[in-house]
């Protein structure tokens, strides 16, 4: 990562940092700048200055740097040397827990330098900063009036706002592998669609779906452009679909056949693994992490839930869940058709390096297929959220022959910056090419 | 000793990536230091079975493994709940 921090950052004009410290370790955090970059107090604003007004971005110090006290992230002026040096630096045992040049999200190579989706980046993450200074600072949080999406009569709010809907790519030629509780394999909206199945679970031969979790992520991620009747819900409508029946009509499963299910995706050259599946424990073991690293090596990416054990409103931000915790597996978090994070999905908290929430994903009034002869639910959870960002990575798949780890950097180098911590939403909400 | 009822696990073991082209070998010899109905996942590296909980060192010691353990239990949400 350090390499591609250094080529990005040799792309930035703007040559500033978002440096987020560790929990606990804020003048650690400000000894390593002093030492990287020579930003001694001296060349640096801190946000106590300001008080509960709020930072004025217009004072910000040239070639300093402004210290958010609150929320332990500091903007900085550095050259790419010295953000290449922190970046060294930055491990398990650091103060610095993350350095990203800002507007990274849109300074990519392929888009001109000011283009629109640059400035708005821009401008959301100082919305962000500024949000996240005055809520801390004890005054009301910054609303962003500018988002608001709702289901339509010809597409779902997700697919709006992830792009989904209006992407010219449809997984053509990528395999999809949903791990869940199976499909309901004669639902009208699949009919016609090839779909590969297989039961991982005891005495079932069959891999259809009597509960309706897995039917419901299927839709999401793999639905068809024109459902029979509504508005379309699925992403990922010409790929070609796997189900791994790993979860019983109960709902349980064992990691013994989580693993199968993983293996026989593997085996069948699946680009992307969808787990809207999980165990309430904030450990991962070596099975996950390791089987994860050998898809990506081998070419698959594995993304899975962060888990709904959250519960913001009553102050508990909850923790990123086994298998989704594994850092080789891509983490996803839930918004709402705001884009605000949704009040169940799990917050990374940062115990280990890696563990982190990844990216986001709609999550909250999430409509797609279901059990017959109900047809179609709406239903919210990190569940929903997680098979958006499978089926929106089988058209990043297909758009550039990415795989593995490549395809894990085109998702989130493209996502779209959020009003949340990166704890919450990791890079921001997924977009499709 | 109270009962002879010995409670089995179910087991995941993780072979070493210099192992994985031999990974019926290693299946073979899990079996012959107990592990039962084993099963090998090629593609992942991994081999699944039963074991006892006093049987889990002899596991470890089989060359070519890198990790030996438990296997953990999902549970969905019931369909009709609203987060899933």
């Amino acid at each position: 990562m350090d390499q591609e921090l250094m080529n990005q950052a040799a792309a930035e004009t703007t040559g500033r940092y978002i440096v987020t410290f560790r929990d606990g370790a804020h003048a650690d955090g400000l000894a390593a700048l002093k030492k990287h970059a020579g930003l001694g107090k001296t060349k640096l604003l801190t946000s106590a200055d300001f008080g509960t007004a709020g930072v004025d971005m217009a004072q910000f110090p040239a070639g300093g740097g402004l210290v958010l006290e609150h929320i332990g992230v500091a903007v900085v002026t550095m050259d790419p040397a010295a953000a290449a040096s922190m970046a060294q630096d930055a491990g398990d045992n650091s103060a610095v827990l993350a350095i990203e040049p800002e507007g990274i999200m849109y300074a990519l190579s392929d888009l001109p330098a000011l283009s629109l989706d640059y400035l708005r980046g821009f401008r959301d993450a100082a919305d962000s900063i500024y949000s996240r200074a005055s809520q801390h600072a004890g005054e009301s949080a910054v609303v962003d009036a500018a988002v608001a999406f709702v289901d339509t009569p010809a597409l779902t709010w997700g697919l709006q706002a992830t792009k989904a809907g209006a992407s010219n790519f449809s997984g053509s030629g990528i395999k999809v592998a949903i791990l869940d509780t199976g499909l309901v394999l004669a639902h009208p909206d699949f009919a016609g669609r090839p779909v590969v199945s297989k039961s991982f679970i005891p005495g079932v031969l069959s891999a259809n779906d009597g509960h309706g979790h897995g039917t419901h992520c299927t839709g999401t991620s793999c639905g068809p452009l024109k459902p029979p009747v509504g508005r379309r819900y699925g992403v990922a409508h010409k790929a070609l679909i796997h189900i791994g029946k790993v979860l019983s009509d109960q709902g349980s499963g064992t990691d013994g056949g989580i693993l199968a299910g993983i293996d026989w995706a593997l085996s069948n050259k699946c680009a992307v693994i969808s787990m809207s599946l999980g165990a309430n424990v904030p450990t991962t073991t070596v099975a996950y992490e390791t089987v994860g690293q050998r898809a990506l090596n081998a070419g698959t990416l594995i993304v899975a839930a962060a888990g709904n054990n959250a519960s913001r409103a009553g102050g508990n931000f909850g923790f990123v869940i086994r298998p989704a915790n594994s850092r080789s597996f891509m983490s996803v978090a839930a918004v709402d058709a705001n884009l605000k994070v949704a009040n169940f999905s799990a917050r990374d908290t940062v115990q280990t390096a890696g563990t982190a929430v990844d990216i986001a994903g709609p999550g909250v009034a999430v409509y797609s297929t279901w059990l017959m002869p109900t047809r179609y639910n709406t239903i919210s959870g990190t569940s929903m959220a997680t098979p958006h960002v499978a089926g929106i990575a089988a058209l990043w798949a297909e758009a550039t022959g990415a795989r593995g780890a490549a395809l894990w950097q085109r998702l989130i180098v493209n996502a779209r910056v959020l009003a949340a911590p990166v704890v919450d939403v990791g890079r921001g909400l997924v977009q499709a090419p | 000793m109270a009962s002879k009822t010995v409670k089995t696990l179910e087991v995941v073991v993780t072979v070493a990536d210099t192992h994985i082209d031999r990974i019926a070998d290693v299946a073979r010899q899990l079996s012959a230091a107990g592990l039962a109905a084993p099963q090998a996942l090629g593609a992942a590296g991994i081999v699944t079975g039963k074991a006892s909980a006093a049987g889990l060192a002899a596991l470890r010691r089989v060359p070519g493994v890198q990790a030996v353990e438990a296997a953990g239990k999902v549970q969905l949400a019931p369909p009709d709940a609203d987060i899933q």
